[in-house]
C-alpha cells in the first residue's frame, strides 16, 4: 500500500528569515468558486474579530487635584499635551512615559484656556482671574503677564504668526510683544465661551457666545463678518483642517452641526448620537473625523460627512468631559474629564499598535476592505454596530427617542388636520438654526 | 452702557428713537417677537408693557421708573452733578452712575431680564424718595394711559437744543395721538410743570418736517428691519415685516398726515387730544408756581438748558441758536462768523441743501460686515478646487511625502566638520596644510541646487534615473544573449540581422561595388556548401542521429540542417533568377550536365513558390472565404509544400549519391541516367493526386522552362509527373476522340479557358500567366472546335481524357445550377462547393466531343433539379431520403460509360462524382470508385436537404415546446395561492336524522401568501420559468433595501461584483485595491492644509501642488 506524505521540497528552508518564501497561486476561477460567498464570510469574521479586538484605552494620565478644563495638543510635536485644571494649575504631559513634565499654578481661579505656540515651546493661559499669561516651559514663572478687565474663556493661536485671540465679553487679538491687544470684535454684548482659529484659511475666526450665536470674524478686514443663532447655545467650534471653510459646533441640544462658513443658513449636517449637551469637540488631522466630547460621560467619534458616530468610548469612572483632543497623527484621542484625569484612547478600538509586519498590514487591508464592501448585509451591519453603552446612556437615549417622536407624531396630526401648508415641514439641518444675522 | 445708547439715539431716526424705550431690554429670547408687537399697536395696555420693559434694565440698582425718562438727559444731569461737586442731586443718584458704570458691557441674567410692571418698578419707597418729580403721580394713576403717554416720550431731550433733540422731540407716526402730551415734558415735571408753549408743537411739527427730508421713510424701514433681534445695544426691534405691517395698519391715518405737514398734524392732534376730553397740557397748569423764589428759576441740573433765559421762565421751548449768537449781532467784529450763521439761516429756510447726516453707525457697520463677509467668502472659495479634489481622491497619503531632501556628499559633510579633539585639530591642520580641505564643498552644492527650481530637479533626476535604468537593462540583456548556446537561436538571430540589411537588388542601386561584393560572399557560402555538403544528412552526427530512434529535437535539428541547406541555395537562385530567365536558360545549356536536375530542383523551387504565393492570395469572398475552406485549402497547401520538398529531396539524395559515387563527369550522366529514372521510377508517385486541381497546374506551370526532351520521356511514359506536366499530349492510346495538340497550345491557353472555374489555382497563376493569355488568344478563339486536353485533376488522369472534355455551354449550365443548389442552403454541405470548380472543369468540352455520359449527367442534373424544386414545393414537412433518383443516376452512368469508356481506364466513369468525394478520397487506389459511388449517393441526398429539413430530422421526436409549457404550467399551479381544506375526516360527520352537515373548514390563503398567474413575473415571458420562492439562504446575502448613496440596486451591484481576495486578483491588483483610502501613519504629524504657493500655510512647508501637505518635513515621533 502507498501512504502518501505530506513533503516538503529540499528548497523550503528558508536561509534567514528574511528570505521570501514564494506561494505560487492558480488564478484558475474553477478553482475559487462561490467568490462572493467566500468574501462575505471573511467579512463577517472580520467585523467580529474587530469587535473582539476593541480595546481603545490606552492609558490615563493622572495628577490633577481638579477637573480638567482645558487642554492643548502642540501643533507640531506628538508627545506634548498641556493641560489646565480648575484649581489654576497647568500641566505639561508627556505622551510617552504619561507623566508631568511641568507644572506650575498659573491662574487663581479657573484656568479656562490654555493654547501652544506652534514650533516652540512658548504656551499661553488665560483665566478667570482676568489675566492672559504666556509661558515657556523653561521655566514655571510666566514670561508675561497681560491684565485685561474681563474675565476670559477661551483662548486660541494664530497658525504662523505671534498673534492669539482671547474671548471675554468681546474677542481680543494680541500680539506677543504686546501688553494691550491689537484688535477688538464685538457684535453684541454678551460673554463669548469659545474662539478658533481657522487652521487653514488662517485668518478666520469663529466664536460661540451665551446668546446662541456663532460669529464669524475676519482678522484682515477687522470686523465680524457673520452671524448666526441658533436654537440653544453652542459649546465649542472646531475648524476642519483639511477643509478650509468647514467647521463643527458642539450644541447645548446634544448634536453636532457642520457648517459652510459660506452658507450660514442651513447645517452641511447634523451629527446626532449623544444624549446630553456636547461640551467639546475637536477634529482629526486629517479631516476625515472629529471626536466630541459631552456631559453624559462619553466620548464620541464621527465621521465628517455621517449622521451617526461610529464610536462611543466610556469608562466607569469617568466623569463629565469638557474637553477632547485628537492627536496630531490622528491615531488617539485625549480626554479631560470632571474627575481630573486625562485619558488616552485609541482613536480606532481594534488597531494594534506598535510594529505590524507587511503580512499583517496586508490582512488588515484585506479585511478591511471586505468588511467595508459587504457592510450594508444586515448580520455584517448590525455586529459592526452593536456598541455596549452604561444604561443610563442607553436609557436616556430611549427617553430621547420616544420624546422625538412624540413631537413628531404631535406634528404630523397638525398638519394632518389643519389645512394644506399651513403646518410646514421643517428640514433638520434647518430648524435648529434660527437666524442669520449680516 | 449709557453712552452707547446715547450715541446710538442719536444717530438713528426720530422713529426709531421713539420706540427704543418700548424695547429697551428685549434681547433675550424668541419670545420677545409678540411682545415687540404689541408695543407698536400702541394701545394703552401695550404702552404699560412698554414702561415696564423699559425698567429692568436698572433693576436692583435703583428701581428707575425715570432712568429712560432721564436717558439722555441724564448725561447732561451728570454734567452738571460733575460741575457742582453733587450739588442739586441726592447722594443715591451719585451712586446710581457707579452702579451704571460697573454695568458696562455686562450682559444681564435672563432671569434680570423680566419685564416688570410700572408700578413694581416704581414701589412706594421711590415714592418717597422722588415723589418730588411727580406730583401730578397721583393724577397718573386715576389716569393711567395719561402716566403711560408720559412715559412714551420720556426720551424726549429736555436739554437737548440741536437738531437732533428736535428729532427726538417729533413725534412718531405710532405716538401722534399723544403729541398733546408731549408739551407734558420731563423738564415740564420735573420744573413747574408750566405748560409748554404752543410753540414748542409747532417747532416739534416744524422739524418733523425736515426730519422727513433728511430720514426719508424707506431708509428708516430698511434700517429698522436690519437690526437683528440679538443685539444688545441697539434696540430690541419690532420691524420684522409683520410687525410693520402692523404698524402701517394702525397708523395709516397718521401717516397720510404726517406727509402733509405740521400743522396739519398739530390740528389734528389738538382735535384728537380734545376727543379725549382731556385738557392740552400746556392749558391746564398742574403746578402752581412757588411762592418764593430766590433764584430766577428752580435750581435744578434739569431747567438749566430747558429755560428760557429771555422770558426767565422754565418753559419746554429750546435754546435756539438765535439765543447764543444773539449778541454778536451788534458787534463789528465776528464777521466770518456771522456769515455762517447766514448760511444757517439760509439753509434752515431750504435756500441750500445741507449735507445729508452720515448714515448710522449701525448702517455702516453693517455694510461693513457684509462687504467683508462677500471678501471672506471669496477668499475661503479658492480652497475649493483642492478640497475637493482630495474629497474625491481614491487614495490619500497623509502626511503627504514630500520630495527627498537632497543629499549631501561626504565631501559636504566633512566640510561642516569641526574638529573639537586635539587629534582631530591636528589632522584638520595637516588636511589644511596640504589643502585637502573643501570648505566650500557644502556651499557650492548648496548653490549647485538652488540654481534649480525643485521640480525640474526631480524631472531631471527621474529622467537620469531612467536613462540609468534603460541602460542597465540594456547591459543586462547584452549578457544574457552573449551566454546564450544554443546554436537554433544564433541562427535565427543571423537571420533576424539579415534582414535587416538591405537586399542584394537594393544594394545593388545604392552600391553596386558591395553589391558585387555580397554576392560574391554568397557566391563562396554557396560554393562551400557543395563542397562540404555540410548540412545535409552526411555528416557523422546526423548519420548517427539517423541510425537511432529520433526524437523531435533531433529530428528538427536535422531538418533545420536541411532548411538551411536549402536556405543557401535558394539565396544564390534568388539572385540568379532575378536576372532573367533567358539567362538561365542560357546558362543551363553552358553548364551541361548539370542542367537537368538543376533545372529540376529550379521548377520545384517555383513550384514551391506558388504553393506559396496561392496561400498568400487567399480569397476573401465565397465559399472560399470560409474558415473551414480554408483550413481545408491550408492544408492542401502544407501538403503539396511538403510534397515539393520531398521531391526536391529526392532529387537531391539522388545527387547526393552521384556525388558520393565518382568525380566529373561519371557524376554528370549519372545525374543525368538519375533524372531519368526519377522521371520513370517517379511515375506513379509523382503524381499528385491528393492535391487534386490545384497541384495539377502547377507542373503546367512549370513546364513553360522546361525543356522539349522531357517531353519526349512523357510521351513514352504517358505518366504525368510533376515534371513532366508541360503541355499536355494525348497519347497514342486514345486516337479516336482526341485530336493531338502540340506545343503550339500551351497550358496558360487552357488555363485561361477556364480561370473563373478553376478557383484553386486561379488565384494563383493567373496574374502570372495573363499577358501571355493575351496573346494566345487569338489562336484559342480559332481552336475552339478543337478539343482541349484537361489539365490533369487528379492522379488517374492520363486516362481519363475523353471525359474531361466538356462542352462549355453545359458548363454554363451547371453554373446555373450550382446557383440553384447554392439558395438549397444546406449547412453541412457547405463543404461541398469546392468540389464545384472541379466539376466544372470537367465539363469542359466542344460540342462535339460532347460525350453521351455528359448529356445523361446534365439530364439527370436537369432532373434532380426540377424533382428538388418539387420538394420544396411540397414542404418540409415529408422529409424522406429519397435516394432514388440517384440511383438512377449511377445507373444511367454505368449504362453510358459501358459504352465509350471501354477502351479506357476504369476510373473513367466517375467524373462528376469524383470531386464530390475529393476530401476524404485521398486514398489513390483505384477502387476508390465502388466506395465513392455509396458514399456519393448519401451525400448528394444530404445536399438536396435545407437547412430546415435537416434540422428537424436531426430533432425529429423531440417535443421540446410542449414539454417547457408543461412545466411552466405546473409551477404556476404550485406558486398559486391555495385555499387549505382543514377539515378532518370523520370529524363532524355525524350521521342520524336531523343532522346537517357541518360545513368544510377552509383556510383562506394569507395575503402575500403565492403568486397569482397573472402577477407572475413571468407571466409575459414565453420562454421563462422565474422562481418565484423567497431563497431564505440567499437572504443573508442581499440587502435589505438599497443602501444610501445608490440610486439603482445594478450601481451598488457593480460596486460589490469584483472580488477582492488574492484568489481572485493579481497580486499588485489586490494590493491596491484593498489600500485604505486615508492612509496614516502613527507618529507623524499631520499637519493642516496649505494652499500650493502661498505663505499662509507652515512656516516650514514644503513646496509642491496642491494637495495636503506636510508642512513639516521631519515630523518628530511619539
Amino acid at each position: 500500500m502507498k501512504i502518501k506524505t505530506i513533503s516538503r521540497g529540499e528548497d523550503f528552508a528558508r536561509e534567514r528569515s528574511g528570505d521570501i518564501f514564494k506561494v505560487q497561486r492558480n488564478l484558475d476561477p474553477t478553482l475559487h468558486p462561490f467568490e462572493r460567498a467566500r468574501e462575505y464570510t471573511r467579512a463577517l469574521n472580520a467585523t467580529k474579530l474587530e469587535r473582539l479586538f476593541a480595546k481603545p484605552f490606552v492609558g490615563a494620565l493622572s495628577g490633577h487635584i481638579d477637573g480638567v478644563y482645558c487642554m492643548s495638543k502642540h501643533p507640531t510635536n506628538l508627545s506634548t499635551v498641556l493641560s489646565g485644571s480648575a484649581d489654576g494649575e497647568v500641566r505639561i504631559w508627556s505622551l510617552t512615559s504619561e507623566e508631568t513634565v511641568w507644572s506650575a499654578r498659573a491662574h487663581k481661579g479657573f484656568v479656562r484656556g490654555i493654547c501652544s505656540v506652534p514650533f516652540s515651546n512658548r504656551f499661553f493661559t488665560v483665566g478667570e482671574d482676568k489675566t492672559v499669561k504666556m509661558w515657556d516651559r523653561e521655566s514655571t514663572d510666566p514670561l508675561n503677564t497681560f491684565v485685561s478687565n474681563a474675565s476670559f474663556s477661551g483662548i486660541d493661536h494664530h497658525r504662523n504668526q505671534n498673534i492669539f485671540a482671547t474671548s471675554s465679553h468681546q474677542i481680543d487679538m494680541w500680539d506677543h510683544s504686546r501688553a494691550e491687544p491689537t484688535q477688538s470684535f464685538q457684535w453684541g454684548a454678551e460673554t463669548i465661551t469659545s474662539v478658533k482659529f481657522n487652521q487653514t484659511e488662517t485668518n478666520i475666526l469663529a466664536s460661540c457666545g451665551t446668546d446662541r450665536t456663532i460669529i464669524l470674524y475676519d482678522i484682515r478686514t477687522g470686523t465680524p463678518i457673520s452671524k448666526t443663532i441658533m436654537a440653544l447655545r453652542t459649546n465649542a467650534i472646531a475648524w476642519n483642517p483639511m477643509e478650509a471653510f468647514n467647521f463643527t459646533t458642539a450644541s447645548e441640544d446634544h448634536n453636532c452641526y457642520t457648517f459652510d462658513m459660506r452658507k450660514m443658513d442651513q447645517a452641511m449636517n447634523v451629527h446626532k448620537d449623544h444624549v446630553s449637551a456636547v461640551l467639546d469637540i475637536d477634529y482629526s488631522p486629517s479631516g476625515e473625523e472629529f471626536a466630541t466630547g459631552s456631559y453624559d460621560r462619553t466620548i464620541r467619534i464621527f465621521k465628517t460627512r455621517e449622521g451617526h458616530s461610529r464610536e462611543v468610548y466610556h469608562t466607569k469612572r469617568m466623569q463629565r468631559i469638557f474637553c477632547i483632543k485628537f492627536s496630531m497623527d490622528a491615531k488617539f484621542v485625549l480626554s479631560g474629564s470632571d474627575d481630573g484625569n486625562i485619558r488616552l484612547w485609541k482613536a480606532n478600538a481594534s488597531e494594534k499598535l506598535g510594529i505590524t509586519t507587511n503580512r499583517e498590514r496586508a490582512a488588515k487591508n484585506y479585511s478591511q476592505s471586505v468588511k467595508e464592501r459587504y457592510k450594508h448585509l444586515p448580520e455584517i451591519r448590525r455586529i459592526d454596530k452593536q456598541r455596549k453603552t452604561p444604561k443610563a446612556i442607553k436609557q436616556a437615549g430611549q427617553t430621547k427617542r420616544t420624546m422625538l417622536e412624540s413631537i413628531n407624531r404631535k406634528r404630523d396630526n397638525e398638519r394632518k388636520h389643519s389645512k394644506p401648508g399651513s403646518v410646514p415641514y421643517e428640514a433638520e439641518r434647518k430648524k435648529h438654526i434660527l437666524a442669520t444675522e449680516k | 452702557m449709557f453712552a452707547q445708547k446715547r450715541g446710538a439715539k442719536r444717530s438713528s431716526s426720530g422713529d426709531t428713537l421713539q420706540r427704543r424705550p418700548n424695547k429697551q431690554r428685549k434681547i433675550a429670547g424668541a419670545s420677545s417677537k409678540p411682545s415687540a408687537r404689541d408695543t407698536q399697536r400702541g394701545g394703552p395696555s401695550s404702552a404699560t408693557n412698554n414702561k415696564g420693559k423699559g425698567k429692568p434694565n436698572n433693576k436692583g440698582k435703583k428701581s428707575i421708573y425715570d432712568v429712560y425718562e432721564a436717558s439722555d438727559a441724564e448725561e447732561e444731569e451728570r454734567r452738571v452733578l460733575a460741575r457742582r461737586g453733587g450739588g442739586g442731586g441726592s447722594a443715591d443718584r451719585v451712586m446710581d452712575l457707579i452702579d451704571n458704570f460697573e454695568f458696562e458691557g455686562v450682559e444681564i441674567d435672563e432671569e434680570d431680564d423680566e419685564e416688570l410692571d410700572e408700578d413694581e418698578a416704581f414701589g412706594e419707597s421711590d415714592e418717597e424718595k422722588y415723589g418730588m418729580f411727580f406730583d401730578n403721580k397721583s393724577s397718573k394713576k386715576s389716569k393711567p394711559q395719561t402716566s403711560m403717554e408720559l412715559d412714551l416720550n420720556e426720551d424726549d431731550d429736555a436739554g437737548e437744543e440741536d437738531e437732533e433733540g428736535d428729532e427726538d422731540e417729533d413725534m412718531d407716526d405710532d405716538d401722534e395721538e399723544y403729541d398733546s402730551d408731549e408739551v407734558m415734558d420731563l423738564s415740564d415735571m420735573l420744573n413747574d410743570g408750566k405748560p409748554s408753549a404752543s410753540s414748542s408743537k409747532s417747532t416739534s411739527s416744524k422739524s418733523r418736517g425736515i426730519d422727513d427730508v433728511l430720514l426719508p421713510r424707506d431708509a428708516d424701514d430698511d434700517e429698522l428691519e436690519d437690526i437683528g433681534e440679538g443685539s444688545s445695544d441697539e434696540n430690541e426691534d419690532d420691524d420684522d415685516e409683520e410687525g410693520d405691517e402692523e404698524d402701517e395698519e394702525v397708523d395709516l391715518e397718521v401717516d397720510d398726515e404726517g406727509a402733509e405737514g405740521g400743522e396739519e398734524s398739530a390740528d389734528l392732534t389738538s382735535f384728537i387730544t380734545s376727543l379725549d376730553g382731556r385738557k392740552p397740557a400746556s392749558t391746564a397748569p398742574k403746578r402752581k408756581p412757588k411762592k418764593e423764589t430766590t433764584e430766577a428759576f428752580e435750581e435744578s441740573e434739569y431747567n438749566l438748558p430747558a429755560r428760557n433765559t429771555y422770558t426767565n421762565t422754565s418753559t419746554a421751548t429750546k435754546l435756539e441758536l438765535t439765543d447764543l449768537m444773539g449778541a454778536i449781532s451788534g458787534e463789528t467784529s465776528f464777521g466770518g462768523l456771522k456769515k455762517q450763521l447766514e448760511g444757517l439761516e439760509k439753509a434752515k429756510k431750504g435756500k441750500f441743501g445741507t449735507a445729508s447726516a452720515p448714515l448710522p453707525k449701525r448702517v455702516q457697520d453693517r455694510h461693513e460686515r457684509e462687504a467683508a463677509y462677500e471678501q471672506s467668502k471669496k477668499e475661503v472659495t479658492k480652497w475649493a478646487r483642492i478640497v475637493k479634489k482630495n474629497r474625491e481622491a481614491e487614495r490619500l497619503e497623509l502626511p503627504t511625502t514630500t520630495a527627498a531632501i537632497p543629499a549631501i556628499s561626504s565631501g559636504g559633510l566633512a566640510s561642516q566638520f569641526k574638529a573639537s579633539t586635539d587629534m582631530e585639530k591636528e589632522v584638520q591642520q595637516i588636511l589644511q596644510e596640504a589643502s585637502l580641505v573643501d570648505s566650500k564643498a557644502r556651499e557650492a552644492e548648496a548653490l549647485e541646487l538652488n540654481r534649480i527650481d525643485k521640480e525640474e530637479l526631480i524631472e531631471r533626476r527621474a529622467e537620469l534615473a531612467k536613462m540609468r535604468s534603460l541602460l542597465f537593462f540594456q547591459e543586462k540583456k547584452q549578457k544574457k544573449i552573449a551566454k546564450i548556446k544554443s546554436k537554433a537561436y544564433r541562427k535565427i538571430h543571423k537571420k533576424d540581422k539579415g534582414k535587416e540589411d538591405l537586399s542584394l537588388e537594393e544594394l545593388k542601386a545604392l552600391d553596386p561595388e558591395l553589391a558585387r561584393a555580397e554576392m560574391e560572399k554568397l557566391d563562396a557560402q554557396r560554393a562551400m556548401e557543395r563542397i562540404s555538403l555540410k548540412h545535409k544528412n552526411t555528416g557523422k552526427w546526423a548519420k548517427q542521429m539517423l541510425g537511432k530512434h529520433i526524437d523531435t529535437e533531433t529530428r528538427r535539428a536535422i531538418s533545420d540542417q536541411l532548411e538551411q541547406h536549402e536556405a543557401l541555395k535558394r539565396k544564390i537562385r534568388g539572385i540568379e533568377s532575378d536576372e532573367s530567365e533567358s539567362d538561365l536558360a542560357d546558362e543551363d545549356e553552358d553548364e551541361g550536365p548539370d542542367t537537368a536536375r538543376e533545372n529540376a530542383l529550379k521548377a520545384l523551387g517555383v513550384l514551391e513558390r506558388e504553393v506559396e504565393v496561392a496561400q498568400g492570395e487567399r480569397p476573401v469572398k465565397g465559399v472560399f472565404a470560409m474558415k473551414f475552406m480554408q483550413r481545408g485549402l491550408e492544408a492542401q497547401m502544407k501538403e503539396s509544400r511538403e510534397e515539393v520538398r520531398k521531391a526536391m529531396e529526392e532529387m537531391e539524395d539522388e545527387e547526393m549519391g552521384g556525388s558520393e559515387g565518382d568525380s566529373g563527369n561519371e557524376e554528370e550522366e549519372e545525374e543525368d541516367a538519375g533524372a531519368g529514372k526519377l522521371v520513370a521510377q517517379n511515375s506513379g508517385r509523382m503524381v499528385f493526386g491528393g492535391a487534386g486541381g490545384k497541384k495539377g497546374v502547377k507542373p503546367t506551370t512549370t513546364a513553360e522552362s522546361e525543356g522539349s526532351d522531357d517531353d519526349e520521356e512523357m510521351d513514352q511514359d504517358t505518366a504525368f509527373s510533376a515534371r513532366a506536366s508541360g503541355p499536355i499530349r494525348i497519347g497514342a492510346s486514345q486516337p479516336a476522340k482526341t485530336v493531338k495538340v502540340d506545343s503550339i497550345f500551351p497550358v496558360q491557353q487552357f488555363e485561361l479557358e477556364e480561370p473563373t472555374d478553376n478557383v484553386f489555382i486561379g488565384n494563383a497563376n493567373k496574374r502570372q500567366l495573363q499577358p501571355e493569355a493575351s496573346d494566345v488568344k487569338p489562336a484559342k478563339q480559332t481552336s475552339k472546335p478543337t478539343p482541349i486536353t484537361a489539365k490533369a485533376t487528379s492522379f488517374d488522369a492520363p486516362a481519363t481524357e475523353e471525359t474531361f472534355t466538356i462542352d462549355k455551354r453545359p458548363t454554363r449550365r451547371a453554373r446555373g445550377q450550382q446557383d440553384d443548389e447554392a439558395e438549397a442552403d444546406n449547412p453541412w454541405l457547405q463543404a461541398d462547393d469546392d468540389s464545384k470548380p472541379v466539376k466544372k472543369s470537367t465539363k469542359m468540352v466542344s460540342d462535339k466531343n460532347l460525350g453521351k455520359t455528359e448529356r445523361a449527367m446534365e439530364k439527370l442534373a436537369r432532373e434532380r433539379k426540377s424533382a428538388r424544386k418539387a420538394e420544396l414545393e411540397e414542404g418540409v414537412g415529408n422529409v424522406q431520403l429519397s435516394l432514388g433518383g440517384i440511383k438512377e443516376l449511377e445507373q444511367r452512368i454505368d449504362d453510358v460509360n459501358s459504352e465509350p469508356a471501354l477502351p479506357t481506364s476504369k476510373s473513367a466513369p466517375k467524373p462528376a462524382p469524383k470531386p464530390v468525394l475529393r476530401a476524404e478520397s485521398s486514398d489513390e487506389d483505384s477502387d476508390v470508385e465502388e466506395a465513392a459511388t455509396s458514399k456519393m449517393v448519401h451525400t448528394t441526398e444530404l445536399k438536396n436537404l435545407s437547412r430546415r429539413e435537416l434540422l428537424q430530422m436531426a430533432f425529429a421526436n423531440d417535443d421540446v415546446a410542449a414539454e417547457f409549457e408543461g412545466e411552466k404550467e405546473k409551477a404556476m399551479e404550485l406558486d398559486k395561492p391555495k385555499e387549505e381544506d382543514l377539515t378532518l375526516p370523520g370529524w363532524g360527520s355525524w350521521g342520524g336524522t336531523g343532522v346537517q352537515p357541518k360545513k368544510r373548514v377552509v383556510k383562506a390563503p394569507k395575503p402575500g401568501e403565492g403568486v397569482e398567474v397573472e402577477k407572475r413575473q413571468d407571466a409575459k415571458l414565453k420562454h421563462v420559468i422565474i422562481n418565484e420562492k423567497r431563497m431564505k439562504k440567499a437572504t443573508k446575502y442581499m440587502v435589505p433595501q438599497l443602501p444610501h448613496g445608490f440610486d439603482t440596486l445594478e450601481q451598488y451591484e457593480r460596486t460589490i461584483r469584483m472580488p477582492l481576495g488574492k484568489e481572485w486578483n493579481a497580486t499588485s491588483q489586490h494590493k491596491e485595491v484593498v489600500k485604505p483610502r486615508v492612509q496614516t501613519k502613527i507618529g507623524h504629524v499631520i499637519t493642516p492644509l496649505t494652499l500650493p504657493g502661498s505663505n499662509s500655510g507652515n512656516k516650514r512647508k514644503g513646496a509642491g501642488e496642491g494637495g495636503p501637505k506636510k508642512g513639516n518635513p521631519r515630523p518628530r515621533k511619539l
